[in-house]
């Protein structure tokens, strides 16, 4: 052997250099574990393991703006009122329902008393002035158009608030309002001391409390002893591990090594109930998947243009698109028969649901041919569909591709990187586009965004006077039975126009290890740990 | 002096890099604002959003202040999760390394190994078995021999975690019983590599003169493979290491989203994901600096193995 000094100089660098990044690492692998995740099995001790899709982002409920941090909310940050399985508004925070004022331009709102934040600041009238302000007022606030009915919150003592509107609101306006993250009320304490880094270490009134978080990795959250109803938690520690490709994820809680999984693929849902030790828990969508058409959106939104092309000139042309779509087939092809057609924005079976609010255009190839013809137009009618390259959509859209042929269209399928289809939807760069909603529990919040003349998320700029004064009638009328036939002259009246063609209605699947009990989810599919419990079996 | 050249080369290249990327990411579709407040975002908190993280300046403005933060050792603000990009590399850095170390050091005990077989063995049954199991060690997709060692080892045969990254100060075992099954996944197309290699400069090595001289000296079978012919053919492996580090880096982008390990892979695809714009450039400006890094050490490390390099490079300076 060659003794070291036997090397040149200019060797011995490299050898020094060598083992300094050999140190390096070492180092780097003793120092990186302060904010990487826990990788033991799943289950055990009451710490629970729940694989999300995506990272949360930021964990300040006035900034937040990603659905893995609705999820993370529910455990941690409550609501005014949350949203029952039943996809019906039940008080949380708030003591009892909303009192209306006889104009319904003020809404009374008792809240819980004897509460406290997780830092044990009481939790009072003022917090939840506090709280809706800042999400009314803080320059990067995501929560602006969520409240933009909301004029002013005033204190009206201790444990009661006084929310004034800008227009008289239904309750059902109200309880979108409420149950999401503008509903979030924050420690008054906390929020004065970390300013704007509130959701570095968020502080809020739940069941658990923030304990830590690696971006990209993992957020923990431990239960928290001055929560109101802390008796009945089991659960010790929740630690949300971001887990993006379905395949991992499901592969992961048959392993074990994770307990809860989201949004588990149709495909393996068969695989999970009731087998490896796993169930499966289901909760019907209120959201949809369709196809919006661009009516006049050339150069952005709320800026109305000429588009070209039959089918944003002739109704009777998207007519024949929507009858030459078998939804079914759809259902069973893309989502193995685990969702449900949607033939409206408002789903089957909840309070507002009428007959004519339901009803489906009938999958009729022969009659979209005819129709085709009868408006002038040569078949095949080239259409092309803006998506994005997720393996759920493409499914869909070559679905589709296939139909339409029937019906005599030719599908040009434009997929592209999410990102870049939000852009191209905005500029108006589509004439169709796959695009999906999570849903609300009032029909408003699911059909005024998309038609309403000059929202910011309708992309194909429809606008029909008609339809802007029904969906206004339709959402400030309190009579449930008036709105619900309101809503179904609205169907009917949308059946003509066609600005969006409902395809599914998605039904969200969590795969849970048997060895937990106690779990529910909500319509738009967060698992609530409330009542959860580890019995160690499974 | 020659290493000052080379230092001044590889920061113009790292200079590039950086302009390259800045103005790349820029040009991909899709907005970071958009990215970020999503779908469902208010447009005021859009426009907001751009004026926080200097979207809604011009191009050339943005870089220059770029430029200025990094000189200054700042990389930015996580668009995404509002955290200091260089606080999210350097926690991401550590993790990748050791698994790309442990893998590198698994590749090349089992590349070498087999390489010198399949050398020795050539034309025989070893050699054409080895053969075909680098092959195969090529051409499977990491993903799909992730999710099978998953199958096997944690679901089947339950004997190993099926993801996760424990913190050796933790638990050191657990620590350890993670890092196996992503190293080996990870490993194994690498092995297939360093096999190819040793094997091609074994046998070039077996015909040489001084092969021939030491067999003829006496030295026994094992001195003659080994202290000679080996030793003179690890330069190709150094050379492939070296080399192969970047690619394992990049190669770790799958495996740890197979293996859920929160790596620097992962941060990369989910800044690209997410149009993070400092992220992005934060990561790809450590991750030029590591290539040229690599580059120069193994350079350096040539000098070492083999003297004519050393001779050529002295005389040269």
């Amino acid at each position: 052997m060659r003794s070291f000094r036997s090397f040149p100089y200019g060797s011995q660098r490299a050898l020094f250099s060598i083992l300094a990044v050999g140190a390096l690492i070492a180092t780097g692998a003793c120092s990186s574990q302060s904010n990487t995740a826990q990788g033991a099995r799943g289950g055990t001790d009451k710490h629970v393991k729940y694989a999300v899709s995506g990272e949360p982002g930021q964990l300040d409920p006035t900034l937040a703006n990603t659905f893995t941090s609705v999820v993370i909310f529910d455990a941690m940050c409550e609501t005014l009122y949350a949203v029952s399985p039943e996809a019906t508004m039940v008080p949380r925070l708030a003591a009892g329902e909303p009192e209306f004022g006889e104009d319904h331009k003020t809404v009374t709102v008792k809240l819980r008393q004897g509460v406290k934040f997780s830092d044990g600041t009481p939790f009072n009238a003022e917090a939840v002035k506090v709280s809706l302000e800042r999400h009314l007022t803080h320059p990067s606030s995501q929560r602006k158009s969520e409240l933009a009915a909301l004029e002013s919150v005033a204190v009206v003592d201790e444990h009661t608030v006084r929310l004034t509107m800008k227009k008289p609101i239904s309750p059902g306006a109200f309880s979108v309002l409420v149950t999401d993250r503008a509903g979030i009320v924050m420690s008054p304490t906390a929020l004065k001391s970390a300013g704007d880094d509130f959701g570095n270490s968020p502080v809020c009134v739940g069941p658990f409390k923030y304990d830590s978080r690696a971006p990209q990795n993992f957020v923990k959250v431990v239960k928290d002893p001055n929560y109101y109803d802390a008796a009945k938690v089991q659960i010790e520690s929740l630690t949300y591990q971001i887990i993006a490709d379905s395949t991992v994820r499901v592969t992961n809680l048959r392993s074990g090594d994770i307990d809860v999984v989201e949004r588990v693929p149709t495909t393996d849902v068969a695989g999970l109930d009731g087998k490896n030790g796993t169930k499966i828990l289901k909760s019907n969508g209120i959201g949809f998947i369709g196809l919006e058409v661009n009516g006049g959106n050339a150069g952005g939104v709320g800026k109305p243009g000429k588009v070209e092309g039959p089918l944003n000139r002739d109704p009777r042309v998207r007519k024949a698109l929507e009858l030459s779509i078998d939804r079914e087939a759809l259902n069973k092809v893309v989502y193995n028969g685990q969702y449900a057609a949607a033939c409206g924005f408002i789903p089957p079976g909840t309070a507002l649901a009428g007959e004519a609010a339901t009803t489906c255009t009938p999958y009729d190839p022969q009659k979209a041919k005819d129709l085709l013809k009868e408006a002038g137009v040569t078949a095949p009618v080239k259409v092309s569909l803006l998506l994005s390259n997720t393996p759920e959509f493409t499914r869909i859209a070559q679905a589709l591709k296939s139909m339409v042929q029937q019906g005599g269209f030719d599908l040009e399928i434009n997929a592209q990187d999410s990102t870049a289809v939000l852009a191209a939807a905005t500029a108006g760069e589509f004439q169709l586009h796959l695009n999906s909603w999570s849903g609300r529990i009032d029909p408003d919040a699911n059909i005024s965004r998309f038609v309403s003349t000059g929202s910011p998320f309708n992309y194909g700029n429809f606008s029909n006077p008609k339809i802007d004064e029904m969906v206004a009638a339709a959402r400030s009328e309190p009579d449930v039975d008036k709105r619900r036939e309101l809503y179904g002259r609205l169907t009917t009246e949308l059946a003509k126009e066609l600005p969006m063609i409902f395809l599914v209605r998605p039904s969200f699947y969590a795969g849970v290890r048997d060895s937990l009990e106690g779990v529910t989810t909500q319509p738009n599919g967060v698992v609530d740990f409330r009542a959860a419990r580890v019995t160690g079996q499974g | 002096m020659r290493l000052l050249a080379r230092a001044g080369s590889a920061l113009i290249t790292l200079l590039i890099a950086v302009a390259v990327v800045f103005l790349g990411v820029r040009a991909l579709p899709g907005d970071p604002a958009v990215a970020l407040v999503g779908q469902e975002g208010d447009p005021a908190a859009l426009e907001a959003v751009r004026r926080q993280y200097g979207l809604d300046q011009p191009i050339a403005v943005q870089f220059v202040k770029y430029l200025e933060q990094i000189v200054t050792g700042n990389l930015g603000t996580s668009v995404r999760t509002g955290l200091p990009v260089s606080e999210v590399i350097a926690g991401a850095i550590p993790v990748t390394l050791e698994l790309a170390v442990v893998s590198m050091s698994v590749a090349v005990a089992i590349g070498v190994t087999t390489g010198v077989i399949a050398a020795l063995g050539r034309g025989r049954l070893i050699g054409r078995l080895v053969g075909v199991a680098a092959l195969i060690g090529l051409s499977v997709p990491a993903f799909w021999l992730g999710l099978m060692a998953i199958l096997v080892f944690a679901i089947l045969i339950p004997i190993l975690p099926a993801s996760g990254f424990v913190p050796i100060g933790d638990d050191p075992v657990a620590h350890v019983t993670h890092l196996v099954l992503p190293a080996l996944v990870l490993g194994s197309a690498f092995a297939s590599v360093i096999m190819r290699q040793t094997r091609a400069a074994m046998l070039e090595a077996l015909t040489t003169d001084y092969v021939r001289t030491a067999t003829a000296k006496g030295l026994s079978r094992w001195q003659v493979v080994v202290k000679h012919a080996l030793r003179n053919s690890l330069i190709v492996v150094v050379t492939v290491v070296g080399l192969q580090l970047g690619t394992l880096i990049a190669g770790a982008v799958v495996t740890e989203q197979v293996f859920v390990i929160p790596g620097f892979g992962k941060l990369m695809i989910d800044a690209v994901t997410t149009r993070d714009y400092p992220l992005i450039q934060g990561v790809v400006l450590i991750t030029a600096t590591a290539y040229i890094v690599i580059n120069l050490l193994t350079d350096l490390l040539y000098s070492v193995i083999d003297p004519r390099v050393r001779v050529t490079s002295g005389s040269a300076a």
